[in-house]
């Protein structure tokens, strides 16, 4: 079933002040399945986050057409976006972006009680998500108490709790060591296995080979794509490496 | 390092940081200005030789240290902020390669411009302000004085040299506070979290009990004596409660409310909760000097202005006629009535009404309902007789008032007597009826009105009261008065001053004896209205000064406040929440932190009341009502202007959190 459906996305940058314009997308077009687990890959510039920022509802395309879940996101009217993205998307994202005013059990309930649950559904979606990402003995600390890679797991358990049908992360081992890495991809592995669709955007080929596949967008067009089939995660780190290789000297 | 570039380096420095130098520079003109003023005036010759000058003078003198000693609380308030700020600013030159004693050169630059610019607009502002401030004092003293040499160079230096010594300390302080600083430190300040405040339980309950034992007692105190006693011990005891409170009790309440969870999990109350416990952290000092400083702008000049405005009641009451003489009693008051009357005319005064009353008064004591007479008489429950004759009475009220023997009539005020038998040592008397007030036609001997019964007993127990207390005070025993009321018409009053004396003088001369004492009103006025006008400038002199301590305290947080919360800001926005509730929450956030120093002030107030009323009333007869009026009205001023305080300055916070996003 298609979550996500993307067609022939543009977005042209004027600047105020000259007749200058600039397109960071240039036609951007995929489908992304229910349960798949989706890495974008591209150098600086090459329009990701542009493609993130649409995808997410913050920034609006200048032409083309977004479906999420076959609604047109374009569509939603200004007051119910900030709605519709908490209760169906995810996000995780390069700074965690926790709040440091709240401990890690009161970031992790935040969409939950920004849509009003109740106090049990809380509880017992914590209880499920917090066991499952292995944070339960930190619900009680505050963000600054603990490492990058914890960080970004109480992050990833905030985006989960809302049960979003997709989760959108950007760039999310920018900002962790190659250890914390390793553990992050693991759960994001762990809760794509449990059929949790994910599109992450990242520049690591460690973290795309954990994908099941991986776009590569180079001056806003998708310019290949590889599935990873079967492979082990080496294998997938092999071949996206040789595509990146390819690309690089495409461009040269 | 060269000088015109650390001059320029500090020039671009406040600039960069004008968010916090313009404000800073500004409020120091401001006091500045302030100083310079009162420091003028007391050295006014033109204020000096006036009349009402001798009674002006102190409250200036009194005005010029406060300033003095609050500037220096405040600029270094204003001046910790102002380097907290930077730190991280100062951290990177550091890093960059300009050395600490580099650093502290610039700094040192940054605080001469701030001096000499503060200076320079503070004193022409003073120049400015100086006439109005003048003419301010001389209406309200109703003086019509000329400016005389305004401008005072010993003003200017006085103001000089202290704000040279403020900005000394200050730069010492900023060099050592540089001095010690690590440069990795400096630049991490910002970014280390926070542990969770601690509720402290004891400290909050702490701040319960002192804040309502200074209540209790401001509840508790009966009369004036006591109410100067113990109003120092009152204010300490609620400054103390009012920070214990905001420091540990706010947080302490936090807890609580977040301690329950079907309360704290509501999207309206959790943000707004977890964000108050952090802002309560940093900002409960800074609420509970604009919780102190508001009360005591409400408290002076709500006081002061009651004063005032009852001076005339005042008067009316302690100084029932323009012109009053007393004799001693016993003297054939015919012949002295014609020898003055004719003295009068004599001198022109044209004499418009008289009366002539002999009373008797002493203070006694009350223990429970019995009237006791012995030398302790102020040390609990004071009370005033008064005695007159029946045929007094009735002659002075123009009525026709009957007695039996042994019966009197008693006009209570503030006494509660409702007894039907009049008891003083041993002498008794049936009480017919009991009246409400006093006989205004006597003047009052006493200014404190707390309790005082008017006894109109026939002549033997008049004489018979004085005997009584003759016998239990001895020595110090009252003499029975004749008094005269003498009243001209309304619109000569004042005018015959000089005329007056010289007759009492004559009149003295030719009847010896008779101890001739006299008073005027319109002199006791001059002197009164010297007094009060003094007090009034002060109170609203420091008024303004606090005001714009408030002003500025809350101007600062509300900077802070905007720099921390733009993070938050953008992170609930990604996160999901819609502008339009991250603006609700955070004004609500806002308007809770700013109001709650504004409420407790004026619950300060309210507690106070009674205390004040009672030192007011000791200073004025009417005060009372008056204190009422003045109080509300203050109050609601105060609050309109503190409104517009924070909606201006919360115009900069919602331009600093905008402006990052």
């Amino acid at each position: 079933m298609k979550i996500l459906e993307v067609n022939d996305l543009k977005k042209v940058y004027t600047s105020r002040f000259s007749q200058n314009t600039t397109s960071a997308l240039n036609g951007i077009n995929f489908t992304i399945e229910e349960g798949e687990f989706v890495a974008i890959m591209g150098e600086s510039g090459s329009g990701k986050t542009t493609l993130l920022n649409i995808l997410s509802g913050i920034d609006t395309a200048t032409s083309g057409k977004v479906l999420l879940d076959s609604h047109d996101i374009s569509k939603i009217k200004e007051k119910e976006l900030t709605e519709f993205r908490r209760d169906h998307l995810g996000f995780v994202f390069q700074e965690f972006n926790l709040l440091d005013t709240f401990s890690n059990r009161d970031n992790i309930l935040l969409p939950l009680v920004l849509s009003q649950k109740s106090i049990e559904e809380m509880e017992k979606r914590l209880k499920k998500v917090a066991a499952e990402l292995g944070i339960t003995s930190l619900l009680h600390k505050y963000p600054f108490e603990i490492s990058g890679g914890q960080r970004q797991r109480v992050a990833v358990a905030r985006a989960l709790i809302n049960h979003p049908r997709i989760i959108l992360a950007d760039e999310p081992t920018g900002a962790l060591d190659s250890k914390s890495s390793d553990e992050l991809l693991n759960v994001f592995d762990l809760i794509n296995k449990n059929n949790q669709t994910i599109l992450m955007v990242t520049h690591s080929t460690k973290a795309a080979s954990y994908a099941s596949r991986v776009l590569f967008i180079k001056d806003g067009k998708i310019f290949h794509q590889i599935y990873k089939a079967d492979d082990s995660n080496e294998k997938m780190f092999a071949k996206i490496s040789d595509t990146l290789t390819m690309l690089t000297k495409g461009a040269d | 390092m060269k000088t015109s570039f650390c001059v320029k380096f500090a020039f671009d420095n406040l600039r960069k940081n004008h968010q916090i130098y313009f404000p800073f520079i500004l409020s120091n003109a401001g006091i500045i200005g302030m100083m310079y003023i009162v420091a003028s005036l007391s050295a006014n010759e033109s204020l000096l030789n006036s009349y009402h000058g001798n009674y002006i003078l102190p409250f200036l003198e009194i005005g010029r240290y406060v300033i003095v000693l609050f500037s220096v609380i405040f600029l270094f308030y204003t001046n910790s902020f102002a380097i907290k700020r930077r730190r991280s600013e100062l951290g990177l030159y550091n890093v960059l390669g300009l050395e600490k004693k580099h650093i502290i050169k610039i700094v040192f630059y940054e605080n001469l411009i701030c001096f000499l610019t503060s200076l320079f607009i503070g004193l022409v502002l003073g120049f400015i302000f100086e006439k109005i401030a003048f003419l301010t004092l001389t209406n309200l003293v109703g003086d019509d004085l000329p400016f005389g040499e305004l401008f005072s160079f010993d003003a200017v230096t006085f103001t000089f040299i202290v704000f040279l010594f403020i900005y000394t300390l200050l730069f010492i302080y900023s060099a050592l506070a540089i001095h010690k600083s690590k440069p990795l430190e400096l630049l991490k300040e910002k970014s280390v979290g926070e542990k969770e405040p601690k509720a402290k339980w004891l400290a909050a309950v702490l701040g319960l009990v002192t804040l309502a034992a200074g209540y209790y007692i401001a509840q508790k105190v009966s009369n004036v004596p006591e109410a100067i006693m113990f109003f120092f011990p009152a204010v300490f005891l609620v400054i103390i409660g009012t920070y214990l409170l905001f420091v540990s009790g706010s947080i302490a309440f936090l807890k609580l409310l977040k301690n329950n969870k079907r309360f704290y999990y509501k999207t309206n109350h959790f943000i707004t909760i977890s964000n108050l416990f952090y802002r309560m952290k940093k900002n409960a000092v800074g609420l509970a000097s604009i919780c102190i400083l508001s009360t005591m702008i409400l408290v002076m000049v709500s006081s002061t202005t009651s004063l005032w405005f009852s001076i005339n009641d005042t008067l009316k009451h302690l100084y029932p006629n323009e012109y009053s003489l007393s004799i001693h009693y016993g003297y054939d008051t015919s012949v002295f009535d014609k020898e003055m009357l004719a003295t009068f005319d004599e001198y022109d005064i044209p004499l418009k009404d008289y009366y002539c009353v002999d009373y008797l008064d002493f203070v006694v004591r009350r223990e429970g309902d019995t009237i006791i007479m012995d030398d302790d008489y102020y040390a609990s429950d004071p009370l005033v007789i008064q005695a007159l004759t029946l045929d007094n009475y009735n002659e002075l009220l123009n009525t026709d008032y009957k007695l039996a023997e042994g019966e009197v009539l008693v006009y209570d005020n503030n006494v509660g007597f409702d007894s039907d038998k009049l008891v003083i040592a041993d002498y008794s008397a049936d009480v017919k009826e009991i009246k409400e007030g006093m006989i205004d036609q006597i003047p009052s001997t006493v200014n404190v009105v707390t309790a005082q019964l008017t006894v109109i007993a026939d002549d033997e127990g008049f004489e018979k009261l004085f005997d009584v207390q003759k016998r239990a005070y001895g020595l110090n025993s009252s003499r029975i008065e004749t008094y005269y009321g003498l009243d001209v018409d309304e619109t000569e009053e004042g005018h015959y001053q000089e005329a007056f004396a010289k007759a009492i003088e004559d009149l003295s001369y030719e009847f010896k004896d008779l101890g001739i004492g006299y008073e005027l009103r319109s002199k006791a006025y001059d002197d009164l209205i010297g007094f009060y006008s003094g007090f009034l400038f002060l109170g609203s002199f420091l008024g303004i000064v606090f005001m714009m301590a408030i002003v500025l305290i809350i101007y600062y947080k509300q900077i802070s406040e905007g720099y921390e919360d733009a993070d938050r800001f953008k992170i609930m926005h990604k996160v999901g929440l819609s502008d339009k509730e991250i603006h609700k929450t955070i004004n609500s956030q806002i308007l809770m932190v700013f109001f709650a120093p504004l409420l407790l002030a004026v619950i300060h107030l309210i507690a106070a009341y009674h205390l004040i009323d009672l030192v007011i009333v000791s200073l004025s007869s009417s005060g009372q009502a008056m204190f009422v009026y003045t109080f509300i009205i203050s109050t609601i001023v105060f609050a309109l202007i503190y409104c517009l305080i924070y909606f201006i300055t919360s115009h900069t916070y919602y331009k600093i959190v905008t402006q990052r996003n």
